[in-house]
């Protein structure tokens, strides 16, 4: 099953956010709609736990929008 | 039977208000409040060396459980920021400092936030090895040695403290098998920087670090002394910040009144967290978790038991 937009706005909201991400738009950035460093920490894991993936600290950056997530995971093959 | 007697500490009256330095580092108070957790820090006066923080723990345990230095069969010191470059080993200073005697063996070890649970199994076999009746675990690690204040990731976190705990024949808590390990293959996510002298710490591996392999390791701990997370009281988890011990205790499904967060006012005190969190334990308390995680990576866990008056085992 490949991966979707509402599964990693789900995903994340699991991971226990303190931002509301209910509406976010899909090339929304994370960090300005209030996911925090920490909290970012917390959906990295919550993606390499979900999906049986390691990302690497330099593929970090440019994971900063839902859009980004689901295109970066569907090159990993999920 | 040896266990722990009697806790003492040491927390330095000064204070870094993170609240005011915040702004430099572009986080809020919310952030401070919510997240890292600490709100101040205890920091040292800049006489004061690493075993004076020892010997000023262990005036505050001579203040609660009268213990005599001629008493005193060993001493142990966990510390990976000793007097000097460590050599002589700071347990050395220590047992000078306080006048212990002759026949009192001292020795430090070198370990991080894990420090405490190791080294409360190092002695305690140390001692029953050995025949002793009375020793003391100081833990001393103070991170301003080595803080870069300019650093966001570190310089909002560590506070300075000790803690002395007696360990002897006539314990209030006893402890239950122990779990430890290490991934040495990650040690360089908290290092102190060869080029700089400082502290560095790889933020997102030590989280992922605690957020999986800390909860596992009290699951098989617990399993381990045929007990589950139901059976224990209270979870004195090492206070890395706030976030790292919100995100274990959720993730064991913990409540959080029996696992709380408590170092808002001074701080990650590295090894001394857990014996400071023990030293104001209830007397309702029945079993305690410990468990410390941090440098190396290293990881331990075990269960206290407090022992009821006049049991013999």
């Amino acid at each position: 099953m490949t991966v979707s937009q509402e599964q990693i706005v789900s995903l994340i909201q699991g991971a226990g956010v303190s931002a509301d991400i209910s509406g976010i738009k899909g090339d929304a950035s994370l960090r300005k709609a209030g996911v925090d460093s920490l909290d970012m920490m917390n959906v990295l894991l919550a993606i390499e736990e979900k999906f049986g993936i390691k990302i690497p600290d330099d593929d970090i950056d440019d994971l900063d929008t839902v859009e980004n997530i689901v295109s970066y995971l569907r090159k990993r093959g999920s | 039977m040896i266990g722990i007697q009697a806790i003492g500490t040491y927390i330095p009256a000064g204070r870094i208000d993170n609240r005011e330095r915040a702004p430099r580092f572009e986080v809020d108070e919310a952030f401070l409040r919510e997240k890292s957790g600490m709100l101040r820090l205890a920091i040292r006066e800049p006489s004061e060396e690493t075993s004076d923080l020892c010997c000023k723990a262990f005036a505050d345990l001579q203040r609660k459980a009268g213990l005599r230095l001629e008493q005193v069969d060993c001493i142990v010191v966990c510390t990976q920021n000793p007097d000097g470059r460590g050599l002589p080993h700071t347990s050395a200073a220590v047992h000078a400092a306080l006048g212990l005697p002759d026949a009192c063996a001292a020795f430090d070890i070198s370990l991080g936030c894990s420090g405490f649970v190791y080294g409360l199994s190092a002695i305690q076999c140390f001692m029953e090895g050995n025949g002793f009746r009375c020793g003391v675990l100081f833990t001393a690690d103070p991170y301003s040695k080595i803080i870069d204040p300019q650093d966001k990731s570190t310089s909002l976190l560590f506070g300075d403290a000790a803690a002395a705990t007696l360990i002897s024949d006539t314990p209030i808590w006893r402890t239950g098998r122990f779990m430890f390990g290490s991934h040495g293959q990650d040690r360089d996510a908290i290092q102190v920087d060869p080029a700089t002298g400082k502290l560095s710490l790889n933020g997102r591996a030590v989280f992922t670090f605690s957020a999986t392999v800390v909860p596992n390791n009290i699951k098989t701990m617990l399993e381990a002394n045929g007990l589950s997370i139901d059976d224990i009281d209270y979870f004195a988890l090492h206070q890395g910040s706030r976030y790292i011990v919100d995100t274990i205790r959720k993730r064991l499904g913990i409540a959080e009144q029996k696992a709380p967060f408590v170092a808002a006012d001074y701080g990650n005190t590295v090894c001394s967290s857990i014996p400071i969190i023990l030293s104001t334990a209830p007397a309702e308390l029945r079993r305690i978790v410990i468990a410390g995680f941090g440098v190396g990576l290293s990881w331990a866990s075990s269960v206290l038991y407090r022992v009821e008056q006049g049991a013999t085992e």
